[in-house]
């Protein structure tokens, strides 16, 4: 059995939530006081609800539900900046918990300085920072600033250092917010490597989320909470599925009032916004759109399946061909234009462009219809979008649409549980069986 | 139901309600911490400024020449038998740190609510790393009251070996209000407005600038009840010697450090709702 991190019993937290004050406009003097001194001004609200969970060492635990479901409540709790109203934590061991990035950095300190400032207020000794130093000045790749006060640092330079100082400093257990997605690209990259490096090294790490996709890489185990409850534990992936259930129960309990607040945090509900605006099919001259090179001119797109009868006219198999078809007029000349594909997050798939892949130049200046098509088992079940960039002979983009054409793909031979449910694209793979011995 | 903990890795327990015991245990913890906000403070304070240090002096050189100009020489007030600069600026310089101290350490919190917010550590070490900070400004008054006193010609005698104690009398009365003024700023604001024009008050019924003596005999013994007025008469009776210093001032630090502790634990009681109530 091995060792307990993190046990939480029965653990709840209650709010005082000022009521707006409601003072009775009519009736005597004596009798608005009286009403004003015994009404309750304060409203309970329960954060947390009795919850408990044990984290072993060396686990790494994503905790996850909707806004409001209680996620910060208890990050705080765990990391001792609020107590519970009821219930018991024992931690083992050191716990660094990182809420935000750089709390505590002071503009007019140096960045030498600021490392040991945060160091400190993270609750390292200085020997304990100084050991690590040099490790955590060499990946926030800041050494030639390192001197200068952080006021003159850039916010990516300062949320590099902030990382950097909370992956070197060793302790048992780390909580960490969503402060993943830090940096450029690059740095981005590194801290994902780095917290799985930690995660491999058997530290425990306890990551809070909304957003599950970001972190179903690191954990091994999810806890979902929702409106202040364990609802489920287990693994990412049945956790995941868990979640869009409650995520689909509550948008239709709550209705879109809280699908538009939301709307920029949640990937469902993008992706459902999308959903509204398909289109299959444009024509540019009855939208009055000019979209020119010196090479080509677009007319229209249109894009289409070998649909069976039981789908929708806007659901694409993912196993049947996609037909796109483009009317253009040709201008002459070399301009080359290029068709791409981007899943619904905005992320680019693939993409061709037309006289490197089209074997039968066309070299007299007409209409053509061009055809692109699609082979099936590319695209996994979910929105795509289809966009075209022109360009000029060297190569430099004319004019760039990243949504020409908005279809859905549907997946008829899901199974449940499929694990591949957010990756954009599901090749058909085959698997090999050599008997070895 | 106990933890499994074959390592013997220190256990922390989270409930609703923290000990005081173990809150100081956690606040000696964290001296690191303590120090390396002093220095920042400092850091921070001089940084950017050219006069720096130069302008620490000339503060207390400006009061001392506007007090013994106005009570010294128009008003001929009274000393105790030293020079009328050095009498007033020992007052100055105790009254002066005591009044810094609940200013600074009294809005702390509400300056670091950032830190607050995201991140634990006992949050008693902030009030108490400004008071540490602000000894800085009472060592330059010091080194002005030496010259003053070499100009005088004025040698302390082994009295002054009890500079320290009320060194530390004048800290803790400074902070005994700072810390219950952080504490009650968090419910409040208004406090962070009222509290230290009261201080400010404190000047006229302790004897800074004037000798006890112009008070009249028949409620000499209110002055008693003042720790700072013990204070700045135990600072004058050690430095030079010329003051007497009363044994009825000690009920008065008794209380003091009553209400001392009494803000501690009273910090201590409030110091998780701070973060929920930001």
């Amino acid at each position: 059995m091995p060792n307990i991190s993190i046990k939480a019993t029965n653990i709840s937290k209650k709010f005082d939530v000022r009521k707006e004050k409601i003072f009775p406009t009519e009736g005597s003097f004596l009798n608005k006081t009286i009403h004003k001194c015994f009404t309750a001004k304060y409203k309970e609200f329960w954060a947390l609800k009795d919850v408990s969970f044990e984290i072993y060492e060396g686990e790494s635990v994503g905790i996850i539900g909707m806004n409001g479901a209680g996620k910060s409540t208890l990050l705080k709790i765990l990391s001792d900046i609020i107590r519970p109203t009821t219930g018991k934590i024992e931690i083992a061991g050191q716990l660094a918990a990182i809420l935000e990035l750089g709390v505590g950095f002071h503009p007019e300190l140096s960045g030498r300085d600021n490392i040991l400032l945060y160091g400190k207020i993270l609750g390292f000794t200085k020997k304990q920072i100084e050991e690590k130093f040099d490790e955590i000045v060499e990946f926030s790749e800041i050494r030639a600033f390192i001197d200068n006060p952080i006021k003159h640092y850039s916010s990516g330079m300062l949320m590099r250092l902030g990382f950097s100082v909370i992956a070197f400093l060793e302790t048992d257990i780390i909580l960490l917010d969503e402060t993943l997605a830090v940096g450029d690209i690059n740095f981005k990259s590194k801290c994902v490597n780095k917290i799985i490096d930690l995660k491999n090294s058997k530290r425990t790490i306890v990551i809070v989320s909304h957003d599950i996709n970001e972190i179903s890489n690191y954990c091994d185990r999810m806890l979902l909470l929702h409106e202040g409850r364990i609802i489920d534990s287990g693994t990412s992936t049945s956790i995941i599925n868990k979640y869009q259930q409650v995520l689909i129960q509550d948008r239709a309990l709550k209705g879109d009032a809280r699908r538009n607040k939301f709307r920029n945090n949640n990937m469902n509900l993008l992706y459902d916004e999308q959903v509204k605006n398909l289109k299959t099919s444009i024509d540019f001259e009855e939208s009055n759109l000019q979209v020119q090179s010196s090479s080509f001119r677009l007319i229209s797109a249109s894009i289409s399946s070998l649909n069976s009868i039981d789908l929708e006219q806007n659901d694409f198999p993912i196993d049947k061909e996609i037909h796109v078809s483009i009317k253009v007029k040709y201008l002459g000349g070399k301009a080359d234009m290029a068709f791409g594909v981007r899943d619904f997050m905005n992320n680019r798939i693939f993409g061709n462009f037309v006289f490197m892949t089209n074997k039968a130049n066309i070299n007299k200046n007409g209409s053509y219809q061009l055809n692109w098509i699609i082979p099936p088992n590319i695209f996994n079940e979910g929105i795509f979008k289809l966009g075209v960039v022109l360009y000029d002979e060297q190569y430099q983009q004319v004019y760039t649409i990243h949504e020409l054409l908005i279809f859905k793909t549907v997946d008829k031979n899901k199974i449940a549980n499929d694990f591949t449910f957010f990756t954009p694209v599901k090749p058909m793979i085959e698997f090999n069986f050599n008997q070895i011995d | 139901m106990e933890i499994i903990n074959k390592d013997k890795k220190a256990i922390t327990t989270i409930t609703s309600n923290i000990n005081l015991l173990e809150y100081v245990r956690k606040c000696l913890h964290y001296k690191e911490l303590i120090w390396a906000l002093v220095k920042k403070d400092l850091k921070v304070k001089y940084a950017q400024t050219r006069l720096g240090l130069f302008l620490s002096i000339l503060q207390p050189v400006i009061s001392l020449l506007i007090f013994s100009l106005f009570f010294g020489k128009l008003l001929h007030l009274g000393s105790d038998g030293t020079p009328y600069p050095v009498f007033v600026f020992i007052g100055l310089i105790s009254w002066y740190y005591f009044s810094i101290l609940v200013v600074i350490s009294g809005t702390s919190l509400i300056e670091s609510q950032q830190i607050i917010k995201k991140v634990y550590f006992p949050k008693l070490i902030i009030p108490v790393s400004k008071a540490i900070s602000a000894l800085m400004e009472f060592f330059i008054w010091l080194l002005v009251l030496v010259v003053l006193m070499v100009i005088y010609k004025i040698t302390p005698s082994y009295k002054i070996l009890f500079f320290p104690v009320f060194l530390i009398l004048n800290m803790v009365a400074g902070l005994t209000i700072g810390i219950w003024l952080s504490a009650l700023s968090f419910k409040r604001r208004d406090f962070i407005h009222v509290v230290p024009y009261f201080v400010g008050l404190t000047m006229m019924v302790t004897p800074v600038f004037y000798h006890v003596t112009i008070i009249p005999q028949n409620i000499n013994y209110l002055l008693y009840f003042n720790p700072i007025a013990g204070i700045v008469q135990g600072f004058r009776w050690c430095i030079t010697g010329n003051e007497t210093f009363s044994l009825w001032y000690i009920p008065s630090f008794l209380i003091m450090f009553l209400f001392f502790f009494l803000s501690v634990w009273y910090f201590k009681k409030v110091e998780y709702r701070m973060a929920e109530q930001l």
